[in-house]
C-alpha cells in the first residue's frame, strides 16, 4: 500500500562554538556536555534501535559546522569524559544520601543512566559521535544536512554579500571534509530567508532549504499546494514548515513538553544543593549550574512540584507520540485529493529532544514505531521526498524567519544594532584585504593571518550572540564572546602588517579558535 | 548496488586550497592562551575605524539604521562648511528608490550634534511596504547646505504584510545557559535558584543559568512563554491507545539510555510505589477536543515494504547516491566512520575516483522471527517479509566493481 503522504521530521542540531582551551574547566563547555548526554547520545540510540529493527523511517538531521567541530575535537572529547566521571560521582553521592527512598531510587536511576551514557560514548562509539551519525546515514536511517558555518543569521549579514557566501561555502566545505560528501540540504539559521538568497545557496551547491510557513503562504504566486509540497525558487527547492505539527510541540498552551507528568526542566540539583553536596562537579568558583539531575515533574497548577515518576512520564510520551502520528495521518488524509504527494515538514531544534524535553527521545522513538506501524504515512528525508515527488511549481518566497513576528526582530533590536554594524564593517574589511592580497606574490604569513581573521569573524557572526544580547541569561557571555571575536579580528588585521613578530599571539588564536582547518579565503572575497 | 564516480577539479568544484591545518602550538600553555586573549581584548577595543551606515529591515514595516562616523571624518566634514554656516547638525534621511532610479525622501531625522565621532541607531516605520530603501547620513546647515557622511546599503522591504494570526514560535536557544524557558515549561522561580553564586567560573565571568536569569538573580518570566504552561492539556490520548498498542513492546525498555535491564525498571517502579505514599498522581487535565477519534484501524507493524516497492524507490540520499555526492571528492571521515565508501585515490587507477555503495536485501521468513544479516538482527514482519539497507564497505568488492567499468573520459562522469 502506498502511503497517503510523507512526514519529514527534521532535527536541527546546533551549538555555538564554546571551546575554551585557555580555561581548565570552563562552564560554557558544559552546554556541549549536557547536550551530548541528554540529547545527542539518546537520539543516536533511538535511531540506531530503529535501524536495527528494520524501520523504514528516515529522519533528517542538520548538524551545524560548529557542533561538528566540537564533537570531533579531541580536547573536548577528553573533557567530556572527565565531565561524565564527575557526574557519575555526583550521582553516586546522591544515591547514598539518607533521604526518602523515592528520591534515592531516582538518584540510582540517574547513576545507571550516566553509566549507560558512558558505556555508549566511550566503549561502543569510542568517543566518535560523528562517525556514529555517519553510520546511521549510511544505513539509511538518517539524512544529513548542515547549516551556515557558524549559524550566522543571513538576513542581517546580507548588507555585505561576501559574508553570506562565506557562511554557505565554508559550511559546505567543512561538512564535506568530515563526512566525505557535500551536503545537499541547507538548514537556514533560524529559517531566515530574504529574496535573492536562493541564488547564493544554489551557487554553493545546496539543493533545498526549509522555510517558515509564511514564506510560502505569502510567496508569489501563492503555491496551490501550500506548504504541503516543496516549491522551486529559482532552482532551489523550498520546503515549508507545517504549522500544526510545530504548534503541537512548541505551543505555550498545549505543547507536549508541558504535560504535568513530564520532568520539570527548571528544577535542577545544581540550583538546590550546596557546594558540599555538589562536590567537585562544578568548576572552581561556580556554585550553581545545571547538573541534569532533576527530581520533579512539571506537576501543573500553582502548588509545589511533585516528584518525578519516569515510568509515568514514559507512558505519557508514548501516548503523545501516538496522538502526534494520528494527527499527522489525519492531516494527510485531509490533503488527499488536494495535493498529489503531500508532505508535512516538522522541523525542531534537536536539543529540544532530551535536553529541554527530557522524554523527547522516548517520544521520537514511539513516533517512529507508530509511523512504521501505520500503512498510510511514511517518515522520509527531505531529499528523499524531493527525489520521489519533485517540486510543485515556481515560487518567490516571502522574507521570513521562525523568530517572533516572523522576521528579523528577534536578532535586530536597538541593543543589537551595534553588533550588526560591526559585523558588516569587519566583513567588508576582510573582503577588501583579501582582494588586495590576492594580487600580490604568495605571502604565507598574510594568507595564514587572514584565514584566522576569517575564523574570528565567522565566530562573531553566530546568531546565538545577537539573540542573547540584552536578554538576561546568557547575555553576558554572548556579548563577551562577540566582543572577543571582533577584537581578535582587529588584532589579526593589524598582524598582517606587523608580521611574524606576532607569531605567538596568532598561534594562540589558532589554538583557541581551531575550527575550519581548510578554510578557503576565496569564499570571503 | 549503486555507485557514483566523480572527477577531481570539475567545474563545480570549490576545493579548498591545500593549506595545512593551523599549526599546533605545543609550546603554548593554557596560561599563555589566556594571556594572549586578555592582551588582545585590552588592546583592540571596539572603536570606529571606518565610517559606515547600514540599513536593515526589521520587518515589512520597519527599518533600522545603524551608523558610526569616525572622529576624523566628522571633523573633516564640519571643516568643509563655510565659516559662517549656522546650525550644522547631523541628519539621517531615508529615501525610497524607484525602479527608474529616482528617489523620494520618506523621513529626515535630526541627530544630536556631537563633539567627537558620531554613532547611533534609529528605527523608522515605513507606512507603505515594499520597494527599495536607502539611508543617508550627512551634515545639514541652517542655510540649506548638505554634506554626505555616509550612504547605506539598499534594502528591499518585503511586500507581504505581517502574517495574520501567526502564533510566533519563538527562537529557542539550543542549550542551557543560553537559556529561555523550556518549550511548554515556564522558568519557574525556584527559591534555590536565587542563591548567591560565586564570582563566575570562567574567563568571561558567565555562569550557566536555569532559565532567563543569571544564577543569583530571580528568574524573570519568559516573554514568550506561558505564565502557567503547566496547565498544558495532553493530547487526545484515549482514542489513540490502539495506535500505541500497535507499536509493539512496552516503551520503557525503549527509553534511551534507561533500564537496558528490565529488572532495573521494575525495581524502580516498586521503590517509587513504596516510598511515595503522598504522591497522589497526576490530575488528568480535560481531554482536548482537537481530534475526533481515528476510525481506521492501525495495521500491525510490518518491518518491511513490499519487495517490489524497493525498485521504485529513488536512490537514498547517502554518500552512495548520485544525487547526494559532492561536487568535488573529499576524503571520507576516517576514524571509525561507517561510511559506505572507500577512497581509491591511492590505487593505481587511471582516474582520481572514489566509489560508494550500499546493499539492499529483502526476503521472507517466519513472521516475527529474527534473521541475522551480517550479524545484525533483523526482525521479520508479521507479513513474513524483511528488508534492510547496509553499507558496503569491502574495498575489494568496490575496487572490482570499479575496475569493470570504463574509466571516465575528460569532462565525463
Amino acid at each position: 500500500m502506498n502511503p497517503a503522504g510523507h512526514l519529514a521530521l527534521v532535527l536541527h542540531a546546533h551549538l555555538p562554538y564554546v571551546r575554551h582551551p585557555e580555561q581548565p574547566r570552563p562552564l560554557e563547555e558544559h552546554w556541549l556536555f549536557e547536550a551530548i548526554t541528554g540529547c545527542y547520545l539518546p537520539l543516536y540510540r533511538v535511531l540506531r534501535e530503529a535501524a536495527e529493527r528494520g524501520s523504514r523511517s528516515r529522519i533528517t538531521l542538520s548538524l551545524s559546522p560548529t557542533l561538528i567541530a566540537m564533537l570531533a575535537d579531541p580536547l573536548l572529547g577528553a573533557r567530556y569524559r572527565d565531565y561524565l566521571g564527575r557526574l557519575r560521582h555526583l550521582c553516586e553521592r546522591e544515591a547514598d544520601r539518607p533521604v526518602d527512598e523515592g528520591r534515592r531510587a531516582l538518584a540510582r536511576y540517574y547513576r545507571e543512566r550516566v553509566e549507560s551514557v558512558s558505556a555508549l560514548y566511550q566503549e561502543e562509539l569510542d568517543g566518535d559521535l560523528i562517525a556514529a551519525f555517519a553510520g546511521l546515514a549510511a544505513a539509511g536511517t538518517l539524512e544529513l544536512m548542515t547549516t551556515a558555518a557558524t549559524h550566522g543569521y543571513l538576513p542581517l549579514l546580507r548588507s555585505e554579500p561576501a559574508a553570506v557566501r562565506a557562511q554557505l561555502r565554508v559550511a559546505r566545505d567543512a561538512f564535506a571534509e568530515v563526512f566525505g560528501f557535500a551536503p545537499r540540504g541547507l538548514w537556514l539559521p533560524e529559517c531566515g530567508y530574504y529574496p535573492g538568497l536562493e541564488v547564493d545557496v544554489l551557487a554553493a551547491g545546496y539543493r533545498w532549504v526549509v522555510l517558515d510557513t509564511h514564506a510560502l503562504e505569502q510567496g508569489e504566486p501563492r503555491p496551490r499546494a501550500g506548504v504541503y509540497a516543496p516549491s522551486e525558487a529559482a532552482g532551489l527547492a523550498v520546503f515549508g514548515r507545517d504549522r500544526r505539527s510545530a504548534q503541537e510541540v512548541w505551543s505555550r498552551d498545549q505543547g507536549y513538553p508541558g504535560h504535568p507528568l513530564y520532568r520539570e526542566y527548571h528544577r535542577d540539583l545544581g540550583f538546590e544543593a550546596d557546594a558540599q553536596r555538589l562536590g567537585d562537579f562544578l568548576p572552581p568558583g561556580v556554585t550553581a549550574a545545571p547538573t541534569g539531575i532533576k527530581y520533579h515533574r512539571v506537576t501543573g497548577g500553582e502548588g509545589p512540584k511533585q516528584p518525578y515518576d519516569a515510568l509515568a512520564a514514559l507512558g505519557q510520551a508514548g501516548r503523545d507520540a501516538a496522538s502526534f502520528v494520528v494527527r499527522r495521518r489525519r492531516h494527510l488524509a485531509e490533503l488527499a485529493g488536494q495535493v498529489g504527494a503531500p508532505i508535512l515538514v516538522a522541523p525542531y531544534d534537536a536539543e529540544l529532544f532530551g535536553h529541554w524535553w527530557y522524554e523527547g527521545p522516548a517520544f521520537l522513538a514511539a513516533v517512529i514505531r507508530a509511523i512504521d506501524a501505520a500503512p498510510d504515512i511514511q517518515a522520509v528525508g527531505l531529499g528523499e521526498h524531493l527525489a520521489r515527488s519533485g517540486v510543485a511549481g515556481e515560487l518567490r518566497p516571502a522574507a521570513s524567519s521562525w523568530g517572533e513576528a516572523g522576521h528579523n526582530a528577534t536578532w535586530l533590536r536597538p541593543e543589537t544594532g551595534w553588533a550588526c554594524l560591526e559585523l558588516h564593517q569587519a566583513a567588508a574589511e576582510l573582503k577588501d584585504r583579501i582582494r588586495r592580497s590576492s594580487g600580490e606574490a604568495a605571502d604565507p604569513w598574510t594568507h595564514r593571518v587572514l584565514r584566522q581573521a576569517a575564523r574570528s569573524l565567522m565566530l562573531a557572526q553566530s546568531s546565538d550572540w545577537t539573540f542573547h544580547l540584552g536578554r538576561g541569561g546568557g547575555a553576558q557571555y554572548a556579548e563577551a564572546r562577540l566582543r572577543d571575536q571582533l577584537a581578535r579580528f582587529r588584532f589579526l588585521t593589524t598582524a598582517v602588517e606587523r608580521g611574524p613578530r606576532e607569531e605567538r599571539r596568532v598561534s594562540a588564536l589558532e589554538a583557541m579558535d581551531n575550527l575550519f582547518a581548510r578554510l578557503d579565503l576565496k569564499h570571503f572575497a | 548496488m549503486k555507485g557514483s564516480r566523480r572527477r577531481a577539479g570539475s567545474a563545480d568544484s570549490q576545493a579548498a586550497p591545500p593549506a595545512p591545518a593551523p599549526p599546533v602550538a605545543p609550546d603554548l600553555t593554557p596560561a599563555d592562551l589566556r594571556a594572549a586573549a586578555e592582551d588582545i581584548r585590552r588592546e583592540f577595543p571596539l572603536v570606529a575605524t571606518r565610517s559606515a551606515l547600514v540599513l536593515f529591515d526589521v520587518d515589512p514595516n520597519q527599518v533600522q539604521a545603524q551608523w558610526q562616523i569616525t572622529d576624523a571624518a566628522l571633523a573633516s566634514a564640519i571643516g568643509a562648511f563655510p565659516a559662517g554656516a549656522s546650525q550644522v547638525r547631523p541628519l539621517l534621511r531615508l529615501r525610497r528608490i524607484a525602479d527608474d532610479g529616482s528617489s523620494r525622501e520618506l523621513a529626515a531625522l535630526a541627530q544630536p550634534a556631537t563633539a567627537g565621532g558620531l554613532d547611533g541607531v534609529a528605527r523608522l516605520r515605513v507606512a507603505e511596504p515594499g520597494g527599495e530603501l536607502e539611508a543617508e547620513l550627512g551634515l545639514a546647515s541652517g542655510e540649506g547646505g548638505w554634506l554626505l557622511l555616509a550612504r547605506s546599503n539598499r534594502v528591499r522591504l518585503p511586500l507581504a504584510p505581517q502574517p495574520p494570526g501567526l502564533a510566533p514560535v519563538a527562537a529557542t536557544p539550543a542549550i542551557t545557559g543560553l537559556g529561555k524557558a523550556a518549550p511548554g515549561q515556564a522558568a519557574v522561580a525556584s527559591p534555590a535558584a536565587e542563591k548567591a553564586v560565586g564570582a563566575g567560573g570562567t574567563a568571561t565571568g558567565a555562569a550557566a543559568s536555569p532559565g532567563e536569569g543569571q544564577p543569583g538573580e530571580p528568574m524573570p518570566e519568559s516573554d514568550s512563554r506561558p505564565p502557567s504552561p503547566t496547565t498544558a492539556e495532553p493530547a487526545d490520548d484515549a482514542e489513540v491507545e490502539p495506535a500505541l498498542a500497535a507499536t509493539g513492546p512496552p516503551l520503557a525498555p525503549e527509553f534511551p539510555l534507561c533500564w537496558s535491564d528490565p529488572a532495573v525498571a521494575g525495581r524502580y517502579l516498586r521503590l517509587i510505589a513504596q516510598s511515595s505514599p503522598t504522591e497522589a498522581g497526576p490530575v488528568a487535565p480535560p481531554l482536548s477536543d482537537l481530534d475526533a477519534p481515528w476510525s481506521e484501524p492501525v495495521a500491525a507493524p510490518p518491518t518491511s515494504s513490499d519487495p517490489g516497492a524497493w525498485a521504485e524507490l529513488p536512490p537514498p540520499m547517502l554518500p552512495s547516491s548520485a544525487a547526494g555526492v559532492a561536487a568535488e571528492p573529499r576524503p571520507p571521515y576516517a576514524p571509525g566512520a561507517a561510511l559506505s565508501s572507500v577512497d581509491l585515490h591511492a590505487r593505481d587507477l587511471s582516474a582520481d575516483i572514489e566509489i560508494h555503495a550500499e546493499l539492499h536485501l529483502w526476503g521472507r521468513a517466519g513472521p516475527g522471527s529474527l534473521v541475522a544479516v551480517f550479524g545484525r538482527p533483523i526482525r521479520v514482519g508479521p507479513d513474513g517479509r524483511f528488508s534492510v539497507r547496509l553499507a558496503l564497505r569491502d574495498p575489494e568488492v568496490l575496487a572490482q566493481a570499479l575496475a569493470k567499468g570504463e574509466p571516465p573520459g575528460p569532462g565525463g562522469e
